[in-house]
Order: structure tokens, then C-alpha cells, then sequence
């Protein structure tokens, strides 16, 4: 060791309102993202433990490489007990807030206990200290004025971590909002509650004020630049991640018109796996959309991108800017609940960020309202009146920021899309299999970016695999592995759209985190890595309650066909019970 | 056969249409008079002017499936079908 100063854990004890700083202990230091703050909540939380309750604790960790400039390396984990899945959670947010507290030396932030019952506090990490500051006067704001009003309050460049109305009732799916390049909420730690563990620890906010030195150590600086370069070198050569690429163009929106040519858009809860209507809130209408009235395109979600798949809609006028409307949000707020105007889901999307609520979610919750009846399928008017009632905080608004399954059970619907209580993404697992395979088995829930099978099935990337066939287990496997690493490196996930096909893209990653560390791993090492990542979290649901009765698809899935295919769910339980097996 | 050819993304960009009508017997006839129509799309479907092979860049999916699952290029095609031809994209 030596150099440069070593990297620190913050813990934030919120019973006592102290803030210690603790050395990094040696089996923690290879570790980061996801990695680190998994192993953190499997050693310090007990899985038996209320997510809510006293002995839950918020982990924050950036990546391995977070904070050194390499290209897309804007990631962070937030990790915990899960108030939506009961499971362990892992949500991965893309933000300028990754790279500041990393530059902080900022190896984890873990927050524990809980203060006075209705108290809120600001955790300020300045330039040369850390406090906890009273911060109940933002109590029942939206978070793009808060996030406003906290950047005139602190005159310095901030960036920002905040737990929004949604999380102060603890709901199920209040998600972390953070800052993006513009100091908006419109960054997420979505999936799985998390903003609920922050809010239920008395923490509202987190503001880090950009460090004046570079703490982020490098230990092998030649072969982390080594491997940089080639990883810049493949993510500007491939088709999908290249500038005037289709991400570059059209945003991840542009997969809304393949996925429909493909039968598997799901249309008003997951009934239909196509509709004409779809093109409508395409990528590509987006795009013309947004170069006629205004916003911006291409944008990034955090310094280092290379990419910048993201964009800033607007209403018409150029006005009121909301964020990006990335494909998830648009499809669970849109087709999913049988709404096809992008004005509508704009509207929709601003509303979860203000009051921070994950999207996918959050459209899931909407669908899954409107077969219960609330509403009608395309009523995109009552749509944001739903949300009102999450603002008043009414008993209506409290059902609906718990999620799609509490949601569903409340209106008496059984047709309810979720798995470990989490909600599926913007792909029918009825038409491409892989994916569903990933859905059932992540110890996540149903959740897409955990090994997203749709790059082979659909999109021809890292190889072709047809999606109707039903033996998917090893491919599943493989990609939660690699994606269980890429989410601990801090690497955005659509590297791997160029490190699966471009050898050089790949090596240069190992190198980039074998630069950090100043190790030697082979790329068969960091994927054994990954896997042992996934084994901690299995055993932590296990001790939980979770067994392998938790691995399957709602019961619908398997048996009402989805059209236009006409298919089920048919892979086996041999075969999803085959993707941990062995391990 | 008459059928339509949708085209999505970049390549309706570089086309500067997004529908075509052309009468082709298979997928294979059906692409290369896209290409004669749209020489902007030269040597983005084929891998090469003289090679009429699919380049790897190029997803053509008929009636919810890929052509790779079904006859391929050799797919046989009746009236009334659609084919959605997509250059590479990507997203979460």
C-alpha cells in the first residue's frame, strides 16, 4: 500500500446521530458495487430482520472503478434488506453522485438505526467533514424542488442522494433518487424499496459537496490504462453503443419497436404481446418528437459516459424539463397500462421521480389497478390523478406506493406479474423464455438487468439464441454472473453490448479492475467471483424464508397464452432449479 | 406476392422511409429490391454487393419471428405478409 490516501467506510449511526469513520477491513478491499454491498448486508443484516425495523441497514458502495474516468464508469449499488421482494436488493443507479463520493475516498456508506419516531436528517459530507443535519422542513416536498432549493442552499457543487414522499411512508416501492448531470431527481436506485430502508432510518438526504482532491487510488496505473483504452476502442466500434449508434440516436426507447415486432411488448398487464400503438412511444418517435419541440439528445447520466443513451424530454414548447423517458418507464407507464402518448407517460414518469417511486413498478401498479377496476385501461388523466393521491398521502396512496402485488391483492386481481413480490420488466417471459429464466431465478425478483438474456435472444448480441426455446438455465446462469460483476466494477451494463462481441472490450475491462485493485485476475476468475456473489445472495434469501418455490412464474404465465404467439410459460422446474444446482 | 417491408431506426433514417410495398416470391428477393429501391442501403443488408448473405448487423423478423428460426433468406413469402427489418439495436 502506500501513495495515495486509503479509501474509508462511513458509517452513520442514526440512533446516536454520530458519524464514525472505520478502515476498509482486508476482505473488503477487492470489493465494490454490488460485491461489497451484498456482502455487507449478508454479514450485518439478519435475513430474519423487518425491513423496516432497527436491524436493517442502507449500504451505499460505488463500483471497483468508479471515480477513475474510465469510460461508463458512472455506477453505484445501493444494497439492503428489501421491504418489496423480503430478499436481498442490489439497485444500480447511473449518477454523477457515484463518482463524487468514490473521489471522496468513500468506499461504503452504511446507515443504521434509527432516530427519534418522525425525525429526518441530512447527512452532509463536505469538503472536510461530516455531519448529520436536521432536515425535516423538506417533509412532503417533491424532490425536483427540493433538489432545487438544496442546491441554493449549499453554494457548492453538490451532488445528491434522497429518500422523497414515497419513502416517507415507508411504501414498498420508494426507490433513492440522485442527482443527474443537471441536478435533477431523475437518477434511481429503483427496484426493491430501498428509499424506504433510507426513509425508515431517519435519513432524507444525502449531499456530498465535490472533493477538492482525487482521492480514487489506482494501484497499477499502466495496466488500468491499457485496458481503458481498448474498452473506449470497442464501446466506439460497436453498432449499439457507437456514436450515431442506436442508443446514441434513439435512446433504450429505440427497443420498443423491435420488442413489439417480436410478440413480447406487454399490453395492459400482460395480456397481449403486441399492439400497433406501440410505434407511437418508440425510440425513434421520441426522437422526432424531442427535435421538434426542444430537450436535449444525446445526454448522459454521468461524466464519464461515452454512450449517452439518456435525453432530456420536455413538454411541448421545449418547457418543464422532466428527465429521460427511458424504454422501461415509457412501457410500464404506457402499453403496459394500455397508454400510447408520450406527452401522458412524460407526465407519469415526472411524477415518479418527484415523488420517488421506481417506474417499472410503478406502471405495474397502474396496470395491475386498472384490471382491478380503479380505472380503465388508456386513462392516462385518472393515471396522474393516482398519483395525487400518493402526494396527499391518502390510505389509496398508500396501497399504490406499496407496489403492483399489494396493490393486486387489495383490488382482488390474480392475474399480478411479479415474482418475489417485485414486478416484471418490459419483455412477456411467454415469448422469449431466457429472459423469464432470469425473472424466476435472480435472487433479485423478477428483474431484467440481472442477466438480460434478451441481448442473445432478441437483439443477436453475444451470440443468437431463439427465444422460444425452453432450455435456457446455462445462458441465464452465464449472464447473471457477468452482470453480478459488471455490477460490482461500476460499470453501466451496456458495455457488455460491446465487451460480448469485441475480445479487446472484454480484456480491457478485466484490465481496468485489475488496474484499481492491482491484481491479476483472468477473466474465468472474475466470472467465479460473480458467481460467488450470487451464491451469498441466495443464502441470505434462503435464511430469509426463500426457498426454490420462490424460482417460478406466476401461475397465469403458465397457463393463459399470450398472443400473437399463442404460448406459455413452459420451462420446467428441472430447468430453472438447474441454474443454481451445481453451485 | 405483395408484401410490406417495415424499417426501423437508423435505417429508416438512411432510407428515409419507414414502409415500403415490394412483390417478392422470398425474403431474400424481398431485400435485395429493397436495396435497389433504397441505395442508401447498399451494404447494409448483405454482408457484400455480390454475396447476397444477411449481414450479422441486420434482424428481419416475419410474423413475430426472427427469419433465423424460420427458412432464413429462403423464408417463402404470401400476400399480405410483413417483414420489420431492424439494424443493431440495443437497451435495458
Amino acid at each position: 500500500m502506500g501513495g495515495k490516501i486509503a479509501e474509508k467506510i462511513l458509517r452513520v449511526d442514526m440512533e446516536n446521530l454520530e458519524i464514525k469513520t472505520e478502515e476498509v477491513p482486508k476482505e473488503y478491499e477487492e470489493l465494490g458495487g454490488r460485491g461489497l454491498t451484498s456482502k455487507i448486508v449478508s454479514e450485518e443484516v439478519p435475513p430474519n430482520a423487518h425491513p423496516l425495523g432497527p436491524n436493517n441497514k442502507l449500504v451505499i458502495a460505488p463500483g471497483i472503478v468508479t471515480g477513475t474516468g474510465s469510460p461508463n464508469s458512472g455506477r453505484l449499488s445501493a444494497g439492503g434488506k428489501s421491504p418489496l421482494t423480503g430478499g436481498i436488493k442490489e439497485s444500480n443507479a447511473g449518477t454523477p453522485f457515484a463518482r463524487t463520493i468514490a473521489r471522496k475516498g468513500i468506499k461504503a456508506i452504511i446507515v443504521e438505526g434509527k432516530p427519534e419516531k418522525g425525525k429526518y436528517y441530512l447527512l452532509k459530507l463536505g469538503k472536510g467533514e461530516e455531519e448529520l443535519i436536521e432536515a425535516d422542513r423538506w417533509v412532503g416536498k417533491g424532490l425536483y424542488d427540493a433538489y432545487e432549493e438544496l442546491h441554493e442552499e449549499f453554494k457548492e457543487d453538490i451532488e445528491i442522494a434522497g429518500a422523497g414522499i414515497a419513502a416517507e411512508l415507508n411504501a414498498s416501492n420508494a426507490g433513492i433518487s440522485y442527482t443527474d448531470p443537471e441536478g435533477r431527481s431523475t437518477r434511481y436506485s429503483g427496484r426493491g424499496g430501498l428509499g424506504a430502508v433510507m426513509a425508515s432510518r431517519g435519513l432524507k438526504f444525502i449531499v456530498a459537496e465535490t472533493p477538492d482532491e482525487n482521492k480514487k487510488e489506482i494501484k497499477d496505473k499502466e495496466t488500468f490504462d491499457k485496458g481503458r483504452k481498448k474498452l473506449a476502442n470497442a464501446l466506439m466500434e460497436h453498432d449499439i453503443t457507437k456514436k450515431d449508434g442506436a442508443l446514441n440516436s434513439y435512446g433504450t426507447s429505440v427497443l420498443v419497436n423491435i420488442i413489439n415486432e417480436s410478440g413480447a411488448l406487454p399490453q395492459r398487464n400482460f395480456s397481449d404481446g403486441s399492439d400497433d400503438r406501440s410505434a407511437e412511444v418508440s425510440g425513434e418517435r421520441k426522437a422526432e418528437l424531442i427535435e421538434e419541440r426542444g430537450g436535449v439528445k444525446p445526454h448522459k447520466c454521468s461524466p464519464s459516459c461515452i454512450i449517452q443513451c439518456s435525453e432530456i424530454w420536455t413538454k411541448e414548447g421545449g418547457e418543464d424539463p422532466v428527465g429521460v423517458l427511458e424504454y422501461e418507464s415509457v412501457w410500464a407507464l404506457g402499453p403496459n397500462c394500455g397508454i400510447y402518448d408520450l406527452d401522458t407517460i412524460g407526465e407519469l414518469n415526472r411524477a415518479c421521480n418527484d415523488l420517488g417511486l421506481d417506474t417499472i413498478e410503478a406502471g405495474n401498479t397502474i396496470a395491475v389497478a386498472m384490471e382491478g377496476g380503479l380505472l380503465d385501461f388508456g386513462d392516462g388523466e385518472k393515471a396522474l390523478e393516482l398519483m395525487d393521491e400518493v402526494y396527499e398521502k391518502t390510505p389509496l396512496g398508500r396501497i399504490l406506493a406499496n407496489g403492483a402485488e399489494f396493490t393486486g391483492e387489495a383490488f382482488g386481481v390474480n392475474r399480478i406479474p411479479t415474482i418475489k413480490g417485485q414486478s416484471m420488466p418490459a419483455y412477456d417471459p411467454r415469448s422469449i423464455k431466457g429472459i423469464g429464466v432470469t425473472y424466476a431465478t435472480s435472487p433479485m425478483g423478477a428483474d431484467h438487468t440481472a442477466g438480460y438474456a434478451i441481448a442473445p435472444e432478441i437483439l443477436g448480441v453475444g451470440g443468437e439464441e431463439d427465444p422460444m426455446d425452453n432450455k435456457k438455465a446455462d445462458l441465464s446462469r452465464s449472464l447473471q454472473q457477468a452482470t453480478a460483476m459488471i455490477d460490482s466494477a461500476g460499470y453501466c451494463l451496456f458495455i457488455a453490448f460491446a465487451t460480448m462481441d469485441i475480445d479487446e472490450g472484454m480484456e480491457g475491462m478485466i484490465e481496468t479492475v485489475n488496474g484499481v485493485l492491482g491484481t491479476d485476475y483472468s477473466i474465468d476468475e472474475v466470472m467465479e467471483m460473480g458467481m460467488d456473489i450470487l451464491k451469498m445472495e441466495r443464502e441470505f434469501n434462503e435464511k430469509a424464508g426463500f426457498s426454490k418455490e420462490d424460482d417460478r412464474m406466476p401461475e397465469f404465465m403458465e397457463k393463459e397464452e399470450l398472443p400473437p404467439h399463442n404460448v406459455v410459460f413452459d420451462v420446467s422446474d428441472e430447468e430453472l432449479d438447474r441454474v443454481f444446482e451445481k453451485e | 406476392m405483395s408484401i410490406k417491408i417495415k424499417l426501423f431506426a437508423n435505417l429508416a433514417e438512411r432510407a428515409g422511409e419507414d414502409e415500403v410495398e415490394v412483390s417478392a416470391e422470398d425474403v431474400k428477393e424481398a431485400l435485395v429490391k429493397l436495396e435497389s429501391r433504397y441505395p442508401s442501403l447498399e451494404e447494409k443488408i448483405f454482408k457484400s454487393r455480390e454475396k447476397k448473405e444477411l449481414s450479422e448487423s441486420i434482424t428481419v423478423i416475419k410474423d413475430g419471428r426472427n427469419i433465423s428460426y424460420l427458412q432464413g433468406l429462403e423464408t417463402q413469402l404470401e400476400d399480405g405478409d410483413k417483414l420489420s427489418v431492424f439494424p443493431p439495436v440495443g437497451g435495458g
